[in-house]
């Protein structure tokens, strides 16, 4: 579809925000996603968000790294190129620990900025919908997708009833520039 | 944050189940039975002292860990424990008597100048000139009269701020609603207590455990006795509330904050394996005879305990609760913790022992029965607290907070 179109509810408070999102669901109204300006603690369990993969991601890098430095190391030093260091044994695990430890927590970190990156689809140059400017300062967004067969009405008394400041209508064209959202 | 969404029973009172006592005065018993039937048949001096100075100082040092966490979230303002306060409280009166016993037993060591434990007791009995030399250099610190009193004073400010933030936490409750006077008095005294226990805590190792390898010296070995302490301090009050809830009290207490105290067992798990590491990489790394001896010694002779160590207490810990889900699951936090407290009960082993009776361990009645006499004492003292006040403290500022905590 090119366009689309969004019914928007604006909250000021995060409390009523936080009870208002079950309270909307319940009425059979399907959240596209909220959008707020901080991290609100307990609103992804309140939206019914599966939990996120990025941990599982991290792990996977840190495994990643901890293998190739250990693995690397026990290589060089056991059996292509033995070197005799202050009498220590070729094979000397405790010396391999600080490598493998920064290698582990370097891949991880890099691992998971880049799944984060590409979770969330952002880039240089990438564009992001704003909803309404307010959701960078200090409102929040419910927004809700509708078309020819939504009953706007109900949404918007859901909205209202549940304690929003306001409901507005938003048409974005192109959604296709988007849709990798 | 405002208002509260639900509404909150704060009704929370405790009952001592009758087969609970009995359970906790049987192991009590069961366990100094067990203790003197092993003593009996071993009659070996050294390994009934080491075996009494290995558990005391373990079991004081887990309860005193509780005092430490009422004190840490005092002074970092910490809401979302408030609702599970009241078990590291109960803990903590457990102190007094832990470290009653913990002062007679040294005092009895020293004075008696038991040198098969702390060898720094008889310099004039060591053969060996070098190390009578350096432990004469040692002795403006390890001297019994300056070790008496170093020990009175520790263990009696620990069991005064355990007294006494308890105390506090109980006024509290009498007082009128919104009244700020003994949260404001309990984060002051949690304030000086850090102070003092940051220094202390090393120090009595360096008194209690280090100075049994008295050539030795490890500049890691207070940090890492500490930490060993706060996990399984930890483990122990998350066992406690996982007990409780299964009883239905607790009711407020969410996975939530079940999960965070399962973050700390996970974090200074690892915590702990970084300052084993350290203290292991750099002796080995350096290779000094007089510093090697240590592991070495432990390595050679103690070698399923040195490696049963680590898998207990690092590789458990770590792969069992790496998950979200595994931390907020009653059935894996009981396993893991119950765990922690054993492998790290295996560590103060490994730092007694070898020190002591020498080479040829062994793990009879003795060693099991008095953990279990401890134990016996510390649910006996911490239930018969918990009893005693209700389970939310109903006036703590940061009530609501931990009501609606969320991770």
């Amino acid at each position: 579809m090119a366009s689309k179109k969004f019914i928007l509810g604006i909250f000021g408070d995060e409390d009523i925000l936080l009870e208002a999102v079950p309270a909307i669901q319940e009425k059979g109204v399907k959240i596209h996603d909220v959008f707020t300006p901080f991290p609100i603690h307990g609103l992804d369990t309140a939206m019914g968000l599966r939990e996120s993969k990025l941990h599982t991601a991290g792990f996977i890098f840190g495994i990643t790294g901890t293998s190739i430095a250990f693995g690397f190391m026990t290589w060089a030093n056991t059996f292509n190129w033995r070197t005799n260091f202050g009498g220590k044994p070729f094979w000397y695990v405790p010396g391999y620990i600080p490598i493998t430890f920064e290698l582990t927590v370097l891949m991880a970190a890099a691992g998971m900025v880049a799944t984060f990156l590409y979770l969330c689809r952002l880039a240089p140059g990438v564009e992001k919908i704003i909803m309404d400017p307010r959701q960078t300062d200090d409102k929040m967004v419910v927004a809700i997708e509708i078309d020819e067969h939504s009953d706007v009405a109900a949404i918007t008394v859901a909205l209202k009833t549940a304690g929003a400041e306001e409901v507005n209508e938003k048409h974005i064209d192109n959604w296709y520039r988007y849709k990798i959202m | 944050m405002g208002h509260h969404h639900k509404e909150v029973d704060l009704n929370d009172n405790y009952t001592f189940s009758p087969g609970l006592k009995k359970l906790s005065l049987g192991l009590m018993v069961g366990g100094l039975l067990a203790f003197i039937a092993g003593a009996a048949i071993s009659g070996n001096g050294t390994r009934i002292l080491a075996d009494l100075l290995h558990n005391t100082i373990f079991f004081t040092l887990i309860c005193l860990i509780s005092v430490f966490f009422l004190a840490f979230n005092y002074m970092a303002n910490a809401g979302w424990s408030v609702l599970v306060k009241r078990v590291p409280e109960a803990i903590s009166q457990a102190l007094p008597y832990m470290a009653g016993m913990l002062a007679l037993l040294m005092i009895y060591i020293v004075l008696g100048k038991r040198n098969d434990i702390f060898v720094w007791l008889n310099i004039d009995a060591i053969k060996n000139e070098e190390v009578r030399e350096l432990l004469e250099a040692k002795s403006g610190y390890l001297n019994v009269p300056f070790f008496i009193a170093r020990i009175l004073v520790y263990t009696g400010v620990w069991s005064f701020c355990a007294i006494t933030l308890r105390k506090y936490s109980l006024i509290e409750d009498q007082q009128n609603e919104g009244s700020l006077k003994y949260w404001k008095k309990s984060t002051w005294l949690s304030g000086f207590f850090l102070v003092f226990f940051a220094v202390t805590i090393s120090t009595s190792s360096w008194d209690w455990l280090m100075s049994i390898d008295a050539k030795w010296y490890s500049t890691m070995f207070g940090w890492y006795t500490f930490v060993s302490a706060l996990v399984s301090g930890i483990s122990l009050i998350m066992l406690v509330i996982q007990y409780l809830r299964t009883q239905g009290n607790l009711k407020n207490v969410t996975d939530e904050h079940v999960h965070d105290i399962g973050k700390f067992m996970f974090a200074f798990s690892i915590f702990w394996t970084y300052l084993w590491y350290s203290q292991y990489m750099l002796i080995s790394y350096s290779n000094n005879p007089e510093e090697t001896v240590y592991f070495r010694q432990r390595m050679d002779h103690y070698e399923v305990l040195f490696f049963a160590n680590l898998i207990i207490n690092f590789i458990s810990p770590l792969l069992i609760l790496m998950t979200r889900g595994a931390k907020r699951n009653a059935k894996t936090v009981i396993f893991i913790g119950t765990l922690i407290i054993v492998g790290h009960w295996v560590d103060f082993y490994q730092m007694v022992m070898p020190g002591t009776i020498g080479n040829n361990w062994n793990i009879g009645l003795m060693e099991i029965g008095l953990p279990l006499f401890y134990i016996g004492l510390i649910i006996n003292r911490t239930f018969t607290h918990l009893e005693k006040a209700p389970l939310v403290p109903k006036n703590h500022p940061y009530l609501p907070e931990s009501i609606q905590h969320f991770t």
